[in-house]
């Protein structure tokens, strides 16, 4: 356990010096990011007005603040989806994938680690549209209620990431993936409540949402941010939070290892 | 260096692949010695990468069994890991792009082997002056030529010192020069850290440069295994006299008489004539060819591995 433990963060740490060596070779990129993280805010924000005309619904007490929570969170879901699958295709392509077979770290840990610290990246690029929603709404602010957003906030992303983990081992069983990909992204735009809030619609809406992972992380984040209603308990949003969170980790790892199931029978280059 | 690495025994494998089955390797026993060099040989299609590929743990067999250093490597494979560098037949491609040469050999051993720091950068400098690397080591992965990322990948396997490395056909796109440099190096280098290498290879003077005994697979089946030295003596000649003309059959039979030609053929336009004492030939040979007043143009050529491999491939057929 130990050693598992040892080994996972020498996987990360040399993943993430990999990012960040690459990223201060090639920092236009990041500065491109950043443009577009902010273009997604800024834009999102242009529809105050119609938010506005629903805030009895929406019960929030900072308008600007729910839009940018969901602004900072959807496009880093779709990217860790995206790159978590870009990564699995990468390491079939290239073979590392097979050179990381014959080593004693689990290809789990290593695919799935690997793409964690590139989302760790996207993280730091939206964190200060998190961060600005956090000033917006410092005025009712309690630090229970910020420590609690920042919980589910991680929890949410943690999540994120298992949605990418599915998509990554579905593309190492299945080769290709990528109308998944789209139809992820296609529900998580719309059900998420990132940028159309949930509370507008019909309850029945709302609850089949509650399956789309980031829904419940989403509402709770902004309930504890700005107070804005949720469509069932805490207790209950906590539990499907983490829930999603396991169930989707557990799919994801079952998907890996009935690809590794499979390469072992006929290669990786072949599956 | 008489002690068993790793044994293998009856070991078979089948591909299913789209309903379509082929049989590649067939029932293989194996003995590979500790701190040996082991060259793999065979047509293509001979079932050689299956075998590095299983040794390697990424493939499971249909049946048999494989004890590498007293680890029963198909139930514990990941023990078995620890041990062991792999260099795939497709893996020039098998890095991160971006990063330089240099960058990727740290990563790759920092991520995955149990290294020291100041070890391996001196490690990495040592064997890329060898090979003659160390001006590529700040090139990014992209920018090296196929040969430079095929050496790179093979560096990558050598830094960390497994105990026991696969190599499938390390040399295939190096430069004569290079490669002559890399089998120097690599020998050199496996016996002094006593890594017992498996390398499969279709360069039969490489193997016979580099390999203590070679191993011949023709159809998932081993056909031969020997030193090169054994494998050279399956052939019943040392030297191949060539004449560019056809003697006439009167002067054939004179040369048959001669006890250390054992084979005479005739083409279209020469006339080859197979020894087993090639200096006892000629003299006889030239002087026979100076009472008739020829003087045909003579070539020799000792017999090659490549040879060897014809004719027990042919047998094989
Ligand atoms: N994944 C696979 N599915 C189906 N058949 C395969 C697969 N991999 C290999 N084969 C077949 O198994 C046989 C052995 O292949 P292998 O790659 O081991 O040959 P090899 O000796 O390494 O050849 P080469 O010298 O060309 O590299 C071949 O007939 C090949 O077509
Ligand atoms: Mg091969």
């Amino acid at each position: 356990m130990a050693n598992k433990i040892k080994e996972m963060f020498k996987v990360f740490k040399m993943a993430l010096w990999m990012n960040v060596t690459l990223l201060r070779r090639y920092n236009s990129n990041f500065i491109f990011w950043v443009i577009y993280a902010a273009a997604n805010a800024i834009l999102m924000l242009l529809f105050i007005p119609l938010y506005s005309a629903s805030i009895s619904s929406i019960g929030t007490k900072s308008i600007i603040s729910f839009i940018l929570i969901g602004a900072a969170m959807l496009p880093l879901l779709q990217e860790t989806v995206s790159s978590v699958s870009g990564e699995a295709s990468f390491q079939m392509w290239s073979g590392i994938i097979n050179y990381s077979f014959t080593t004693p770290v689990s290809r789990y840990i290593y695919f799935s680690l690997n793409s964690m610290s590139e989302v760790i990246i996207s993280l730091v690029i939206y964190s200060p549209i998190y961060l600005i929603a956090i000033i917006f709404a410092f005025n009712y602010l309690t630090p229970l209620g910020l420590l609690l957003s920042v919980i589910c906030f991680i929890i949410g992303f943690l999540g994120m990431l298992q949605l990418g983990f599915m998509l990554g081992a579905a593309m190492l069983l299945f080769r290709r993936v990528e109308a998944l990909d789209s139809i992820i992204n296609l529900v998580i735009t719309f059900l998420s409540g990132a940028f159309i809030p949930l509370q507008v619609l019909p309850s029945s809406v709302n609850y089949a949402a509650l399956f789309v992972p980031l829904t419940s992380s989403l509402y709770l984040v902004r309930y504890y941010l700005v107070g804005s209603s949720l469509i069932a308990p805490p207790y209950l949003m906590w539990a499907i939070t983490i829930g999603e969170l396991i169930v989707f980790a557990l799919i994801a790892r079952f998907i890996f290892k009935a690809a590794e199931k499979k390469a072992e029978k006929i290669g990786f280059n072949y599956i | 260096m008489e002690n068993v690495a790793v044994r293998i025994r009856n070991l078979s494998k089948t591909y299913t692949n789209g309903g379509k089955t082929t049989k590649a390797l067939k029932n293989i026993n194996l003995d590979i010695k500790e701190g040996e060099i082991l060259g793999v040989l065979g047509p293509n299609g001979a079932g050689k990468t299956t075998l590095i590929n299983i040794l390697a743990t990424l493939l499971i067999p249909d049946k048999g069994t494989i004890n590498a250093f007293g680890i029963d490597v198909l139930k514990e494979a990941n023990k078995f890991r620890e041990i062991i560098g792999y260099a795939g037949q497709d893996s020039e491609k098998s890095a991160y792009y971006r990063l330089t040469a240099f960058e990727t050999l740290i990563y790759f051993a920092y991520t995955f082997r149990d290294v020291k720091k100041g070890d391996i950068e001196r490690e990495i400098k040592y064997i890329s002056k060898k090979i003659g690397f160390s001006r590529k080591l700040n090139s990014e992965f992209s920018t090296l030529s196929g040969g430079e990322k095929q050496a790179l990948i093979i560096m990558r396997v050598l830094v960390h010192k497994p105990r026991l490395c696969f190599l499938d056909e390390p040399s295939k796109s190096l430069d004569p020069v290079t490669a002559k440099k890399f089998r120097a190096f690599l020998k050199d280098f496996v016996r002094k850290e006593k890594i017992t290498t498996i390398v499969t290879t279709h360069n039969m003077s490489e193997a016979e440069e580099i390999c203590d005994r070679i191993v011949l697979i023709n159809k998932g089946k081993i056909k031969f295994i020997g030193t090169p030295l054994e494998f050279k003596n399956i052939m019943n000649y040392t030297d191949k006299i060539t004449l560019d003309t056809r003697l006439n059959k009167l002067l054939i039979a004179k040369l048959k008489k001669i006890p250390s030609i054992v084979k005479i053929k005739k083409t279209t336009k020469s006339t080859v004539i197979y020894t087993n004492k090639v200096n006892l030939s000629l003299l006889a040979l030239t002087s026979i060819l100076k009472n008739e007043k020829l003087e045909p143009k003579m070539t020799v050529k000792s017999a090659t591995v490549e040879d060897a491999f014809v004719k027990v491939m042919g047998n094989g057929k």
